[in-house]
């Protein structure tokens, strides 16, 4: 196994083999992935990161080659993270996203990787963060991140990609759907794909007046500098609308820059994934600190009625031979909690 | 190596029939592989490059236009140029008797014809990759 500085100067060199195993490394979350994205991390923060989300079978895949080909011919280097979900039953995954881009000729310029969720609970793996990370120290610039089929709030890609685009497509619900919270609403751009369907464009028109009412309410409450989602069609097949997708997400990036919103974003990015790396250590430590016997009995009083799932979850951490502080923090937070103040 | 085995299905050449292609890849995904698939009508090239990106551990090919004593060497060859001779590359379809030596000489690790079933294809990529680690 090479070292991290000989991975990173082979990786920084050029060397897509080099970048392949990076990937590798960074999905396996371990401590060679941490040593590695130390030398990396540097070398980041070049790269337009652009979310492409939406429904199954809307067109994420194929908008995203369409795009990709508008790019590789501006002489671009474009990469493209395709996340699928992992089975939950026997952890494996098919990957299929790839198969879009793979109509492509080769290029060189094009860099497209899949992952798989791996238990991730989102629309996007834990390792995608770091993914992002190693592909823009590459030099790739945008990098696409197309999530798992999404839906209603799931708001990982929000904080992940600078830029994000809800592709969409006729036929998959009607008005009230584009009225709930989610992803729509917080999404910079829409699309809605498969503008040769004669009920293309009257969705584009409902999902655009549902984001009017928004802005309507917000225009009361004139606070920091607004964007206003633009609605746009597209034929994925057949790459119509991709150049003009292309432009919006360009305008969006300026509108970052103007409204000195990027850093903002970029601290959300790196927020979101301290905050879940310091929660995935505390798990392991909350498995270290209380046995599995000792858990499996607690579920055994549930299932007997004896205990509540909330009196279980507090039995199991009173129990726990914790230091003073943190037994001390327990005492507190269970104060505040529902079926702790008893 | 830790994690899921990643797995490159590929159709390589003119035939349509991805039938069984779609079955193996179903069955690995089922064994807890995970499969990147990449449908028909590929190129070596193409093929050698998802290889390549994808940093996959084992190369699965499937062949039933007759073509595999063109198309197999020339995917070998990127393989090895590429830095990944040492990828486990099977070969699945209609692939005749007298052409299995050859094959298996060019550095094929198993060829799996009719008949063959979704737990042996499983043993086997594994043993290939045990004895390669």
């Amino acid at each position: 196994m090479a070292a991290p500085d000989a991975s990173a100067a082979a990786l920084l060199a050029g060397d897509t083999r080099a970048l392949a195993r990076a990937l590798s490394t960074v999905e396996r979350q371990d401590a060679e992935a941490a040593a590695l994205l130390g030398a990396l991390f540097p070398r980041a923060g070049q790269a337009c990161i652009v979310g492409i989300t939406g429904p199954p079978g809307a067109g994420k895949s194929t908008l995203l080659r369409a795009l990709a080909e508008h790019l590789l011919a501006r002489a671009r280097k474009v990469a493209v993270l395709a996340v699928d979900p992992s089975s939950a039953v026997s952890g494996g995954a098919l990957l299929g996203d790839r198969l879009r881009l793979a109509e492509l000729a080769p290029a060189a310029n094009l860099y497209c990787r899949s992952l798989a969720t791996r238990g991730a609970k989102g629309s996007l793996s834990a390792a995608a963060w770091d993914a992002v990370t190693v592909l823009d120290a590459a030099g790739y610039d945008p990098v696409f991140v197309e999530t798992v089929g999404a839906g209603q709030n799931d708001l990982d890609i929000r904080a992940l990609a600078h830029t994000v685009v809800w592709v969409d497509a006729p036929g998959l619900g009607d008005a009230i759907q584009a009225l709930k919270a989610g992803l729509l609403e917080v999404s910079d751009l829409v699309v809605v794909n498969k503008s040769d369907r004669p009920d293309c464009l009257p969705t584009a028109r409902r999902i655009q007046q549902t984001l009017r009412l928004g802005a309507v309410g917000r225009a009361a409450a004139p606070a920091a500098p607004a964007w206003e989602a633009p609605v746009l069609t597209a034929n994925a097949l057949t790459g119509e609308g991709a150049p003009e997708l292309w432009r919006q997400v360009e305008a969006h990036a300026s509108f970052l820059d103007g409204a000195g919103l990027r850093a903002q974003g970029n601290r959300r990015r790196h927020a979101r994934q301290v905050d879940a790396l310091m929660a995935q250590a505390w798990q392991d430590v909350l498995s270290l600190f209380i046995a599995p016997s000792q858990r499996e009995r607690a579920l055994d009083a549930v299932a007997l009625g004896r205990l509540d799932p909330h009196a279980a979850a507090w039995s199991l951490l009173d129990a726990a031979p914790w230091p003073r502080p943190i037994k001390d923090a327990l005492r507190q937070a269970r104060a505040g909690a529902p079926g702790g103040a008893r | 190596m830790s994690g899921p085995v990643r797995v490159l299905v590929a159709k390589p050449g003119l035939d349509g029939h991805d039938r069984g292609a779609k079955i193996v890849a179903r069955g690995l995904r089922d064994a807890g592989f995970e499969v990147i698939y990449t449908g028909i009508r590929q190129t070596p090239q193409m093929i050698a490059q998802a290889a390549l990106q994808e940093d996959v551990d084992v190369l699965a090919l499937s062949i039933l236009s007759g073509a595999h004593m063109t198309l197999v060497p020339r995917i070998l060859e990127l393989m090895q140029a590429q830095g990944q001779g040492d990828v486990p590359v099977f070969v699945g379809g209609i692939i005749p008797h007298a052409d299995r030596h050859p094959l298996r000489e060019l550095g094929v690790a198993a060829i799996f014809g009719p008949g063959t079933t979704i737990p042996s294809v499983v043993a086997c990529m594994r043993r290939a990759l045990a004895a390669r680690s």
